[in-house]
C-alpha cells in the first residue's frame, strides 16, 4: 500500500521544492525591496506605523498564500490518486501509523515545513479511503517564550495543519483543532532537542478508525 | 503668696500653656493627611528605622510582621536588632524615647506600637527633631488566646449528660433487684424445709449476681463514656477553634498589613502595599499569596488553569481554564469559593477585567487566529461578545487596560513576529509601541500598564527572556532584569514593584522586583511558578 504511495510522490517533490525555492527568492527580492524603499522614505526604523507594517505583512501573505494554494493542488491530485475510491474497510496499522504521525514546526512558526508538508501529505489518502474517519489535530509549542501566547501559536499550528489537509481534499468538517500551547510537553528539559520535539502537531482519531 | 512665687507660677503656666499649644501644633500637622511629616532626608535616600517591640499576645510577631512589611515597601529601611538592644532602648510606659540614643543607631524614625482594646496604638517618632509625629488607634484584629476555658466546660458538659443516663441505669438494676426481692414466695409450699432456703439462697445470689454485674458494666461504660466523650469534645472544639484561629489569624496578617501600610504613608507620605496579595499559576493551579509570601494556597483545585486577573474589588479572579477540547473563561468568586465559566467553546484566553468590574476583555481563537473581545462580566457568557481587534489570522492576545479605562495595550503578531500595540478601548487608533525592526526577528509579549499610566513593562527575547519597561510618551525601553530568564511583569498598585516570574534562583518562581533600587526578593516556594498577578489594594480580610 505505501510502496506505490512512495512511487508515485516522488515525481511530485522536487515539483514543490523548486516551487518553495521561487517562494524564497520572491520573499527576499520582496523583502530587500521593501526595506530600500522604506529606508530611503523614513530614516528612523522606529518611525514605521502600523499601517505601512501591516500592508507590507499583507503583500507577502498574499504571495505566500498563492504559492502554497499551487503547491496544494498538485499534492491534492496526488493524495486523490493514491487514496484510491472510499472503503467501509477498517484502518490497516499501516495507515494509522500514518496517520497518528507527529509532525514538527520550527521555533514561532506555524508554516509547515517540507518535512512536515510530506507528512501530513501521507496523512490525506487515509481520511479520503475512510470518509467516516473524524480526527482531533492538537498544537503544541516547546516552553520558550509568553505561555500565553504559545497557547495562540499551538492553535495556528493545528489550524495550518488542517488547512493544508483541506487543501488536500479531505473535508473541514472532520477535522477538528484544539491547542494545549506548552502545557503538554512531549519532552522534558530546557535543550534545543527537547524544544525541537514539543513544537508539534499531535493528530487523534476521535471516529471511524 | 510673695510676689516671687506669683511669678514663679506664672512661668509655670507659661510654659505649660506653650506646652499644650506646641503639642496641639503636632497634632494639627499630624492629621494632614499625605504630607510627610517632620522627617528630612536625603532625596533618593531611603531613612532608617527602628520598629520597637509590640506588647501583645501575639508579641513579636506582630512587630516582625510590620517590619517586614515596612522593609519590603523599599521606601524605608528598617535596622536590624536583637531581643536584648530591642528591650534595652524600649522608653518605659508613657516617655519619650532617648532620642540620642535611636540617633547613635542611625535611626531617623522610630515606629512603636501597644496593644489597645481593639487593636494597636501606633506612633511614629522622628529622631531628628526629636519628637512624637503620628499616634493613632489602629483596628486591629488580633488572634484570641487559645479557648482552654471553653474545652473544659464543654467537657464538663457532656460528662455531665453522660453521668446522668449511668445513673438512670444504675437505678433501673437496683429497682429489679428491689423487685426480685419482693418477689413472694410460692403460696402452700409444702415441700421440705431445706428445699425452700435453697431456692430462697439461688433468688438472693441470683440478685446479687444481676446486680453485680450491672454494677461492673455501669463502671465499664463510665470509663468508656468519659473517655469517648471527652475526646469527642476536644476533637469537635480543636477543630472549630482552629479554624476560628486559622481565620483569625488571616485576619490578623491583613489588618497587620494594613497597619503597615499607614505607618509607611506616615513616614513617606504614600501608603505601602502590604495589604495585597498575588494570584499565580504552579502546577496547573491558580494560587494565591500575601505581599510577603505568608498564606499562600490554592484557590482552584483541578485541572490546568492560566493567566489569573483580579477584579478591581478584588474580591474575584478571572482565569482561562484548558481542558482537550478547548480553553473558556472562567470567574471565581474568592469568599464562596464558586467558579463560573463565561465562554463555551474554543480558544479563550488572557481574561482581564475592565476598570470599573463591568467586563471582561480577552482573547477568543479559530482557525483565523485569535481577536480581543469584550463580554459583561456579570453575564453567563451567553450575550455576544464585542469585538475589539481584527488580526486576519494573527495572533491578539494578552491585553492589559490604560490605568483610566480608555486604551488598551496588547499583543498582536500581525506585523509577523509578536508585538506591543496601543489601541483605545473601543477598537479605534491602533498604535504600535515596542520598536519594531524591519527584518529583525523580535519577540515582545505580555505588557502590563504601569498604575500611574506612563509606561508598560514587558517581556522581550534577547536570546533569553527579559522584561523591560517602554515609556509611553518618548516610546523609549529599558531593560530591568539580566540574570536569569525573566517573564509576565505584573504592577504592584504603588507603581513601582513588579511581580514575575524568574529563574535567578534555579527553579522558576514568582519574584519582587522594586524598579527603583532594583532591589529583588522571592516570595513563592512552588518550582514552576508563572503568570503573576497582583491584586488592588484589599480593605478586608
Amino acid at each position: 500500500m505505501s510502496k506505490p504511495a512512495v512511487f508515485v510522490q516522488l515525481p511530485t517533490k522536487p515539483m514543490i521544492k523548486l516551487s518553495r525555492v521561487v517562494t524564497i527568492v520572491v520573499l527576499s527580492a520582496a523583502t530587500l525591496m521593501g526595506c530600500h524603499k522604506k529606508a530611503s522614505q523614513r530614516p528612523a526604523p522606529r518611525r514605521i506605523n502600523a499601517d505601512s507594517l501591516l500592508r507590507e505583512q499583507a503583500r507577502l501573505d498574499s504571495i505566500a498564500r498563492a504559492d502554497a494554494a499551487r503547491a496544494a493542488s498538485a499534492a491534492a491530485a496526488a493524495a486523490a490518486a493514491n487514496a484510491g475510491p472510499p472503503t467501509n474497510a477498517a484502518v490497516t496499522p499501516r495507515e494509522r501509523t500514518a496517520l497518528s504521525a507527529t509532525i514538527y514546526f520550527d521555533l514561532d512558526e506555524s508554516v509547515l515545513t517540507d518535512e512536515a508538508r510530506s507528512a501530513v501529505e501521507a496523512k490525506a489518502p487515509v481520511l479520503l479511503r475512510h470518509p467516516d474517519m473524524r480526527i482531533r489535530i492538537v498544537g503544541h509549542t516547546d516552553s520558550q517564550g509568553s505561555d500565553e501566547y504559545n497557547l495562540a501559536l499551538g492553535l495556528r499550528r493545528a489550524a495550518e495543519t488542517k488547512r493544508y489537509l483541506a487543501a488536500l481534499g479531505v473535508d473541514e468538517g472532520r477535522m477538528e483543532i484544539v491547542t494545549m500551547g506548552e502545557e503538554r510537553p512531549a519532552v522534558q528539559g530546557n535543550t534545543q532537542e527537547a524544544y525541537a520535539l514539543n513544537r508539534r502537531a499531535e493528530f487523534e482519531i476521535l471516529a471511524g478508525g | 503668696m510673695s510676689p516671687r512665687s506669683l511669678s514663679l507660677a506664672t512661668l509655670l503656666g507659661l510654659a505649660v500653656s506653650a506646652a499644650i499649644t506646641t503639642a496641639c501644633a503636632q497634632d494639627t500637622t499630624s492629621r494632614a493627611p499625605g504630607v510627610r511629616l517632620g522627617l528630612n532626608y536625603p532625596r533618593g535616600s531611603v531613612p532608617r528605622i527602628i520598629v520597637l517591640p509590640i506588647d501583645t499576645a501575639s508579641g513579636d510577631s506582630a512587630r516582625t510582621i510590620i517590619q517586614r512589611d515596612l522593609d519590603y515597601s523599599d521606601r524605608v529601611s528598617p535596622i536590624p536588632l536583637d531581643a536584648a538592644t530591642l528591650m534595652g532602648i524600649t522608653p518605659p510606659e508613657g516617655q519619650e524615647p532617648n532620642y540620642e540614643l535611636f540617633a547613635k543607631l542611625g535611626a531617623a524614625a522610630i515606629v512603636q506600637g501597644k496593644k489597645t482594646a481593639n487593636g494597636l496604638r501606633m506612633t511614629l517618632y522622628d529622631v531628628g527633631a526629636k519628637r512624637r509625629v503620628e499616634s493613632r488607634e489602629l483596628s486591629v484584629i488580633l488572634v484570641p488566646p487559645v479557648r482552654d476555658a471553653a474545652i473544659r466546660d464543654s467537657i464538663m458538659v457532656e460528662t455531665t449528660m453522660r453521668e446522668k443516663a449511668l445513673k438512670d441505669s444504675v437505678t433501673r438494676v437496683l429497682r429489679t433487684r428491689a423487685a426480685i426481692m419482693r418477689r413472694p414466695p410460692i403460696k402452700k409450699d409444702t415441700r421440705p424445709r431445706r428445699f425452700i432456703v435453697r431456692d430462697s439462697l439461688r433468688r438472693d445470689s441470683a440478685a446479687t449476681a444481676y446486680v453485680r454485674r450491672g454494677m461492673q458494666r455501669w463502671d465499664d461504660d463510665r470509663r468508656d463514656s468519659v473517655a469517648e466523650a471527652a475526646s469527642a469534645v476536644v476533637t469537635r472544639l480543636i477543630r472549630s477553634d482552629s479554624m476560628v484561629r486559622a481565620a483569625a489569624a488571616t485576619n490578623e496578617r491583613m489588618s497587620l498589613h494594613r497597619a503597615s501600610d499607614e505607618v509607611e504613608s506616615w513616614i513617606t507620605g504614600r501608603r505601602g502595599i502590604a495589604a495585597t496579595r498575588i494570584a499565580y499559576v504552579a502546577n496547573g493551579l491558580i494560587r494565591v499569596v500575601d505581599s510577603d509570601g505568608e498564606n499562600d494556597r490554592a484557590v482552584t483545585t483541578r485541572g490546568t488553569s492560566l493567566s489569573p486577573a483580579w477584579h478591581p474589588n478584588g474580591r474575584r479572579l478571572v482565569y482561562s481554564r484548558m481542558s482537550n477540547v478547548g480553553t473558556q473563561i472562567e470567574q471565581l468568586d474568592l469568599e464562596t469559593g464558586r467558579a463560573r465559566s463565561m465562554s463555551s467553546t474554543g480558544l479563550n484566553i488572557t481574561p482581564v477585567y475592565s476598570v470599573d468590574g463591568r467586563s471582561i476583555l480577552y482573547s477568543t481563537g479559530d482557525e483565523a487566529g485569535t481577536d480581543l473581545v469584550m463580554v459583561s462580566a456579570d453575564g453567563d457568557g451567553g450575550s455576544t461578545p464585542q469585538r475589539l481587534t481584527f488580526g486576519r489570522g494573527s495572533d491578539n492576545n494578552s491585553p492589559s487596560f490604560s490605568p483610566d479605562g480608555r486604551q488598551i495595550a496588547f499583543i498582536s503578531g500581525r506585523s509577523r513576529f509578536p508585538e506591543v500595540y496601543t489601541m483605545d478601548a473601543d477598537g479605534s487608533n491602533l498604535q504600535l509601541l515596542t520598536p519594531f525592526v524591519p527584518g529583525v526577528r523580535t519577540y515582545r509579549t505580555a505588557p502590563d500598564w504601569s498604575p500611574d499610566g506612563r509606561s508598560v513593562a514587558y517581556e522581550q527575547q534577547n536570546g533569553d527572556f527579559q522584561v523591560w519597561l517602554i515609556n509611553i510618551r518618548d516610546k523609549e525601553p529599558r531593560r530591568l532584569t539580566s540574570e536569569g530568564e525573566n517573564e509576565g511583569p505584573s504592577w504592584a498598585p504603588d507603581g513601582r514593584h513588579l511581580s514575575l516570574s524568574s529563574t535567578r534562583g534555579g527553579s522558576k518562581q514568582i519574584w519582587v522586583l522594586d524598579t527603583e533600587s532594583g532591589r529583588f526578593r522571592q516570595l513563592t516556594h512552588n518550582p514552576g511558578a508563572r503568570l503573576s498577578s497582583w491584586s488592588p489594594m484589599l480593605s478586608f480580610q
